[in-house]
């Protein structure tokens, strides 16, 4: 009778091991996908930023530091061979700069009225949009991710394996324009 | 009914219209309606169960004779079973009289007509710049069905009063309809099947898009939070889409084709102002971005394009622009919230 007990046990201890391993490999798996999808649109977003630069350059001479840490920036993600927090760090600053970048360029008259620029302006904001979509299905990835390895008894295969809590994208307020209903409904 | 102030501007217009060009049409189908109401419309059986007090009278008579002879051939039961007989009679009687109220249906039918198209047919311009009315057709079933709502395409469908030209250059279409008899009240890839009555709003999408979006309005998500959720995990797998809103994710359950698209559609700004329209028009609404297109049902207890034979023709006239407005605040908003992308698709 203990025997079968404790056959019972084990059969359950190695059920649970191999349930929550294949969980957190799903979830693994999932962040992965999530962070290619990031990745391709914010290359897209990279073939943009040059293009960009050059059109603003000869407009910007007080801002030639933003420039040249946005083309730095732009550089280091393309070298980087991370799948996940480096990348996301590089964002998060990429994200800080191209906004700086659009408030000088609204700030400036000339290339406000700048056709090129107005154009490469919006193909940004449009690109923006879908990247700023893969960020946040990234970060739901990560969140279930993150939750999943900290808790019991995930954590355990996760020390074991020596899986980190991932970096999450922040999401900029660079969102559609938002209808004042007030003035339509009460 | 929805409480959605109309704009006003258009409002006043409408009131001007309502006071002038529309007035005598107003009086005309008052008239008309009242006629309908009081004769062959509420009031009907009452009436009719009291002229049927001289005319049973009569019968009566007749049939206490027939009473007696039950009475006399069975004893005291005799007499029950012909007292049954007689309240079968009375039945049989309101029956026939109800049946006639066909006349009240066709009387109806033609009060209708004249509402949609001498009321609707002008007031549609003072909302929608180019748009056509046709009273007697509606948005198809095949339309309807590329919306996602609905799963299974075996239910009866019907509708009437179909709107469809464009605001802003924007095409749309809207119109009534109902559906009904499906197979079972079943929940299949993620859609309540459930007999649906009211006005299917659709609008060609701003922005260009592959997958299908549904915005369901839930009311389990409403009644048991969190549980509701794992369940619709369960259910649902990986079409459900969890968004980052609290208050909207309580409102609505989502569930896309693709998790990355959805999110792409459903903005910050978007949830924002789909959770305020739902809370503001106080209509249980349900959106589905498919086919590059916008649907929305915006359900009603009764053809909001019909007169209401218990309330004067303006006040009808008021319900039926209340929907009017939100569809048209609903298309001028949409096109507001892109028209800095427009153009570049």
């Amino acid at each position: 009778m203990y025997l079968l007990v404790a056959i019972a046990i084990i059969f359950f201890i190695i059920l649970l091991y191999f349930s929550t391993y294949n969980s957190i490999v799903r979830k693994e798996n999932a962040v992965n996908n999530a962070f290619a999808s990031v990745d391709v649109m914010l290359n897209k977003r990279l073939e943009l930023i040059p293009k960009l630069v050059s059109v603003v350059t000869h407009y910007m001479d007080y801002e030639k530091e933003l420039l040249t840490n946005l083309e730095q920036l732009q550089l280091e993600y393309k070298e980087s061979n991370s799948k996940g927090n480096r990348k996301v760090a590089i964002d998060n600053s990429m994200q800080d700069k191209l906004q700086q970048l659009h408030t000088a360029v609204m700030c400036s008259k000339e290339l406000a009225s700048n056709k090129n620029v107005l154009q490469l302006q919006h193909t940004l904001v449009q690109t923006e949009e879908h990247i700023s979509a893969a960020r946040r299905f990234y970060n739901t990835c990560v969140t279930e991710y993150n939750n999943k390895i900290l808790s019991f008894p995930a954590i355990v295969i996760a020390k074991q394996r020596n899986l980190k809590p991932k970096q999450v994208f922040s999401i900029p307020k660079f969102d559609r324009i938002s209808p004042d209903i007030e003035k339509l409904l009460s | 009914m929805p409480y959605i102030s109309i704009i006003p501007d258009k409002y006043e217009e409408v009131k001007h219209l309502l006071r002038n060009e529309l007035k005598e049409v107003c009086d005309f189908l008052d008239k008309k309606r009242k006629k309908i109401f009081t004769i062959n419309g509420a009031y009907f059986p009452i009436i009719m169960a009291l002229l049927a007090v001289p005319i049973l009278g009569g019968i009566l008579i007749i049939l206490g004779f027939i009473v007696y002879l039950f009475f006399l051939l069975f004893g005291d039961e005799g007499v029950f079973w012909g007292v049954i007989f007689l309240f079968l009679l009375f039945g049989l009687y309101i029956w026939y009289l109800d049946s006639k109220s066909g006349f009240k249906r066709y009387k109806t039918k033609d009060l209708n007509y004249d509402y949609q198209t001498k009321i609707l047919a002008r007031l549609v311009p003072v909302y929608f710049e180019s748009v056509d009315y046709q009273p007697t057709k509606f948005i198809s079933k095949g339309l309807f069905l590329k919306s996602g709502f609905s799963a299974q395409d075996s239910f009866r469908f019907k509708g009437t009063n179909l709107f469809q030209g464009k605001i802003n250059g924007i095409s749309m279409a809207f119109s009534q309809i109902a559906t009904s008899g499906y197979s079972s009240k079943r929940k299949s890839k993620g859609l309540v099947e459930e007999n649906f009555e009211g006005i299917l709003f659709i609008l060609s999408y701003p922005i260009k898009f592959h997958s299908t979006t549904l915005v369901i309005n839930d009311k389990h998500a409403q009644l048991f939070g969190d549980l509701s959720q794992m369940i619709q995990k369960k259910l649902y797998g990986d079409a459900l889409v969890n968004l980052e809103d609290p208050k909207f994710e309580k409102l609505f359950t989502v569930l896309s084709t693709d998790q990355i698209e959805a999110r792409y559609l459903l903005s910050f700004s978007m949830m924002e102002y789909l959770t305020e329209l739902q809370e503001k028009s106080k209509m249980k609404l349900s959106f589905s971005f498919s086919d590059n297109k916008l649907f929305i049902a915006l359900p009603s207890r009764r053809n909001i394009f019909n007169p209401d034979l218990r309330k004067p023709i303006r006040e009808s006239v008021i319900d039926t622009i209340k929907y009017m407005e939100v569809i048209a605040t609903i298309a001028e908003d949409i096109y507001d919230m892109h028209k800095h992308m427009i153009g570049r698709e």
